[in-house]
């Protein structure tokens, strides 16, 4: 069997050797043609996962654990080696459309420049590929000229550009990071179709960035729930969903309007939202206990003691196993 | 039979923005972000504005804040036009309705801290209050919002957004208003805080019988929040109502599009499903 | 601890001479800024030799023990004329960035706050006075009131006010965009409120470091006056006049360059960490951090 496509293996960043940690023992695999959907409040640590598979972390930063592409250790890479791999076979989509893109430069040749970079191509040959990437996502000429520039476009606009630009190469992991968040309902909606869509017809994973339960809910096969710079939940959308093992997880549906259930009696008071008590713990400050327990409704008197590891929960034998790193897993029935 | 006025009155706002020239002698282009815009308001409730981003609602809500003077139409609070009142005569009206922004990091001036954040509305305001009655305010605000007095000596870099966004509703309510204007107030935050932000709105109004012109675009946090809605599509009402009959039953073809378009959990496979079903075509 | 508990952890110290003696930059910026006006201060009563007098015998002497920098082509004492030049320098540089500072900061606030034609109005005229270049200004000046030091402030003042009004203009664009603006306007202030209590105090790091950019370019575009009979006339010292006035014996009498020189760049590098350390002092975000 080959090698997976991406694979963290106890991926640890730190602020530098033995420092505080921002990230702490992350494991996954991503296989090409997966979706998978990382949720979390802001400050989990999900835009640093990222940069640390785009290896682009802060100086100061220091990777420890397994971080693999495609059998290659990625932290070990020279930088220049490293390089070639950055938009030709992983590439990332920003959240802000409006500062990622360059200013000066026509779309076209943001487009074209990747493919001149990587695979030597002519001006006219990147930009022939160029035309058919934008009316592939959907801004066709000669409305859409390559020769506009990024502020002559609407924010959905530019993030179909950066879609184009992203998919231009071909790669093989595509990550989004919260690639909608700027972008309205229709937009938004309009987006994560092209996403999926370039997904499908090109056969690259991608992996999704988001605070939002729904969007993850729509778009991915699979998702793994952040907390405090680890996976606290993963497993196959559907099961994660159906059951919410984590008491986080439960805390961070629960607490978005999705979970309020809206009747009131008659002249009552108005239903409240169940917010999480308390607030993210600051990366120095995080417990050698569970990360959750001070804010958790479950709280055990072993909770205090024990730092629970991401462990399997029953339903075994499926393709995706569903984990938990919880002491005392809910037993769901979230779904109404 | 009415009786009182309502708390908020919008008559047939037009706002128009001059765009610049196509050409030298070209007549000047307008846009018109609000095109005649109607609402009422009535004192306790709160009513959501849900719609694209551009759609108009930011602009709706300066025009009722009284900070941009709409080409027509007429804003009455407590049934006073706002625009018809003489400079001085609108400081006093302001009194009775507040703001608050959508960017917590952008809405608190970092050069201030928050006692001084706080009084700024009340000096400039209510001025005839004396200085015991202002540090009282100020400690009935922060205790309000849920913070402690001591936060009076800090400056905003030292809060979360969350808490930011606190001082903000404090910066509001110190004046002791009817009416709050919220645009975007909760869209910058997180999940969990943002349902802190907005149960703390909710305690609020139950509290002191505020009432809430709440724009959105995030249909979940208006449907948690409002009593009714208006749903804007540039820069007019296209549909009006309750707030659950709307979501439950829309009737205008915007807002089908519209709640068809927001993300739902457990519909994991709608999507997968549709690309499926387009496939063949 | 909690976010609860530090908001309400006693705060620390915030006295002002704690805070001065705190940053390390503005210890010594305003030590150096100190030295200098000391310097000029007591020329006007003792040097140690006459700055004016003309001993040839003496001349073009290396620094020694009598004459600690030297002396110059006259055989005037290179020390005592630095102590005197300092008055002419810090007067003529400080004026000239206060002129600028005094007209150039309203204006662009204005414009900032006004936006429309007054924007317009007030950037083309910024324009027509960068059009001019400042030798050019400062002969006009010069050639209507006459050559001397004041005129000299005034010259440079002027040339600076363009600057001080585009840099404030472009600061206070951005920040009229802010919500806290609208949420003052919502308190019910005017655009002066504004500008004075919102606007300014946001723009200050910006201006600082301006100022003392300015500074530098005043005492060099002084000496350039100077040097072409435009500035401080003779018997007056000035840093400017020195070093330009050294450049005929600049290999077999590099003392004259450098004493001057160095006069010149110290007071600009202290200049420059006083304003880094005001710009700290001034910004609670700074302030508060330590
Ligand atoms: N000062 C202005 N000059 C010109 N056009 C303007 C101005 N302010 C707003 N507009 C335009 O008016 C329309 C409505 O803008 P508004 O800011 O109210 O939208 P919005 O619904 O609040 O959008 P968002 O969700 O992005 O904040 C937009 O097309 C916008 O570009
Ligand atoms: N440059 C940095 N220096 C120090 N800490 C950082 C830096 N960048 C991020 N962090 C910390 O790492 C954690 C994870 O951040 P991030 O990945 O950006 O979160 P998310 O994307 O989920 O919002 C946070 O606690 C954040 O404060
Ligand atoms: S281990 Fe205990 S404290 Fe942690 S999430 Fe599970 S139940 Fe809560
Ligand atoms: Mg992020
Ligand atoms: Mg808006």
């Amino acid at each position: 069997m080959s090698a997976p496509l991406l694979e963290l293996d106890g991926l640890t960043v730190a602020l530098g050797t033995g420092g505080v940690e921002l990230l702490s023992g992350l494991s996954l695999v991503l296989e090409r043609g997966e979706r998978l959907g990382l949720v979390g409040e802001s400050g989990s640590g999900k835009s640093l996962t990222a940069l640390a598979i785009m290896g682009l972390l802060p100086e100061q930063m220091r990777v420890s654990g397994g971080l693999r592409f495609a059998g290659d250790d990625l932290p070990a890479l020279p930088e220049e080696r490293m390089r070639r791999l950055r938009g030709r076979r992983i590439a990332m989509i920003f959240q802000e459309p409006m500062t990622a893109l360059n200013p000066v430069m026509s779309i076209g040749a943001q487009i074209a420049e990747g493919r001149r970079l990587h695979l030597g191509e002519s001006r006219a040959e990147a930009e022939a590929v160029a035309r058919r990437l934008l009316d592939r996502v959907g801004l066709p000429g000669p409305r859409f000229d390559l020769g506009l520039y990024p502020h002559q476009l609407s924010g959905g606009q530019r993030q179909r550009v950066m879609i184009a630009m992203a998919a231009a190469c071909g790669p093989d992991l595509l990550i989004a990071d919260e690639p909608t968040t700027a972008l309205d309902v229709t937009v938004q909606a309009q987006i994560l179709d092209l996403l999926d869509e370039i997904v499908e017809e090109t056969g690259a994973a991608l992996l999704l960035i988001t605070h939002d339960l729904g969007v993850v809910s729509e778009t991915a096969d699979r998702i793994a729930v952040m907390y405090a710079g680890r996976i606290v939940e993963t497993g196959a959308t559907e099961e994660v969903f159906a059951r919410m093992a984590h008491p986080y997880s439960q805390g961070l549906f629960a607490a978005s309007p999705y979970g309020l259930d809206l009747r009131r009696a008659p002249g009552g008071p108005r239903p409240r939202l169940k917010a999480i008590p308390g607030m993210v713990p600051d990366p120095a400050r995080r417990p050698a206990h569970c990360v959750f327990a001070e804010r958790c409704g479950f709280v055990q008197p072993d909770c205090l003691r024990i730092s629970p590891r991401l462990a399997p929960l029953d339903s075994g034998g499926a393709r995706w196993p569903h984990l938990a790193a919880c002491l005392h897993p809910r037993a769901g029935g979230l779904a109404p | 039979m009415r009786t009182a006025a309502p708390l908020l009155e919008v008559r047939d706002l037009v706002r128009e923005y001059p765009l610049p020239r196509p050409s030298l002698f070209a007549p000047r282009p307008v846009l018109r972000a609000v095109q005649g815009v109607s609402l009422t308001l009535p004192a306790g409730s709160s009513l959501g504005i849900v719609g694209e981003s551009g759609c108009g609602k930011s602009t709706l809500a300066r025009c009722v804040m009284g900070l941009e003077r709409p080409q027509e139409g007429q804003v009455l609070i407590d049934g006073e036009d706002i625009y018809a009142l003489s400079r001085a005569g609108l400081r006093r009206a302001r009194v009775k309705f507040q703001a608050v922004f959508q960017d917590p990091y952008g809405s608190l001036d970092p050069r201030h801290d928050v006692r001084r954040i706080l009084l700024e509305p009340l000096a400039s305001l209510q001025p005839e209050t004396s200085r015991a009655e202002r540090e009282s305010r100020i400690l009935e605000a922060l205790e309000a919002v849920g913070l402690p007095s001591a936060a009076a000596g800090r400056y905003p870099h030292e809060f979360s957004g969350g808490q930011r966004q606190r001082i903000a509703i404090a910066r509001a309510l110190i004046t002791r208003p009817a009416l709050i204007v919220a645009d975007e107030p909760v869209s910058a935050l997180d999940v969990s805080i943002q349902a802190q932000a907005l149960n703390l709105m909710m305690d609020l109004q139950e509290r002191l019988g505020l009432s809430y012109l709440f724009i959105s675009h995030d249909l979940g946090v208006v449907r948690a929040i409002t009593d009714r809605v208006a749903v804007m599509q540039a820069g007019k009402i296209v549909e009006e109502g309750p707030t659950q009959e709307v979501f439950a039953h829309p009737r205008h073809a915007y807002t089908r599009r519209l709640i068809g378009s927001a993300p739902k959990p457990f519909s994991g496979r709608r999507r997968r499903a549709r690309a499926a079903q387009e496939a063949p075509a | 601890m909690t976010l609860e508990e530090e908001i309400s952890a006693p705060q620390r110290g915030r006295g002002l001479l704690r805070a001065i003696f705190r940053s390390r930059n503005l210890t010594i910026g305003l030590f150096v800024l100190l030295l200098a006006i000391g310097m000029a201060v007591v020329s006007e009563f003792w040097t140690p030799y006459p700055p004016n007098a003309l001993r040839i015998r003496d001349k073009l002497q290396g620094p020694s023990l009598a004459h600690w920098f030297g002396t110059d082509h006259f055989g005037r004492d290179v020390f005592s004329m630095i102590m005197a030049g300092a008055r002419n320098s810090l007067e003529v540089a400080l004026t000239a960035v206060a002129v600028g500072i005094g007209i150039g900061v309203p204006l662009g606030a204005l414009a900032a706050a006004r936006g429309g034609w007054i924007d317009g109005f007030v950037m083309r005229l910024t324009d027509l006075a960068f059009a001019f270049p400042a030798l050019l200004t400062a002969v006009i000046v010069t050639a209507i009131f006459g050559p001397s030091a004041v005129n000299a402030m005034i010259a440079i003042g002027i040339f600076n006010i363009p600057v001080f009004a585009r840099v404030t203009r472009g600061a206070a664009m951005g920040l009229w965009k802010r919500d806290y603006v609208l949420a003052a306007r919502c308190a019910g202030l005017g655009d002066a409120a504004i500008t004075w209590r919102h606007i300014l105090p946001n723009v200050n790091h910006v201006l600082i470091v301006q100022a003392t950019i300015q500074f530098a370019l005043a005492v060099v575009a002084e000496a350039g006056l100077s040097y072409v009979g435009l500035g401080a006339q003779p018997p007056q010292a000035s840093w400017g006049k020195m070093l330009s006035d050294s450049q005929t014996y600049i290999y077999s009498a590099a003392h004259l360059a450098i004493f001057p020189g160095l006069a010149i760049t110290i007071t600009v590098l202290g200049l420059n960490l006083l304003g880094d350390g005001l710009r700290d002092l001034l910004d609670p975000r700074v302030r508060r951090q330590r």
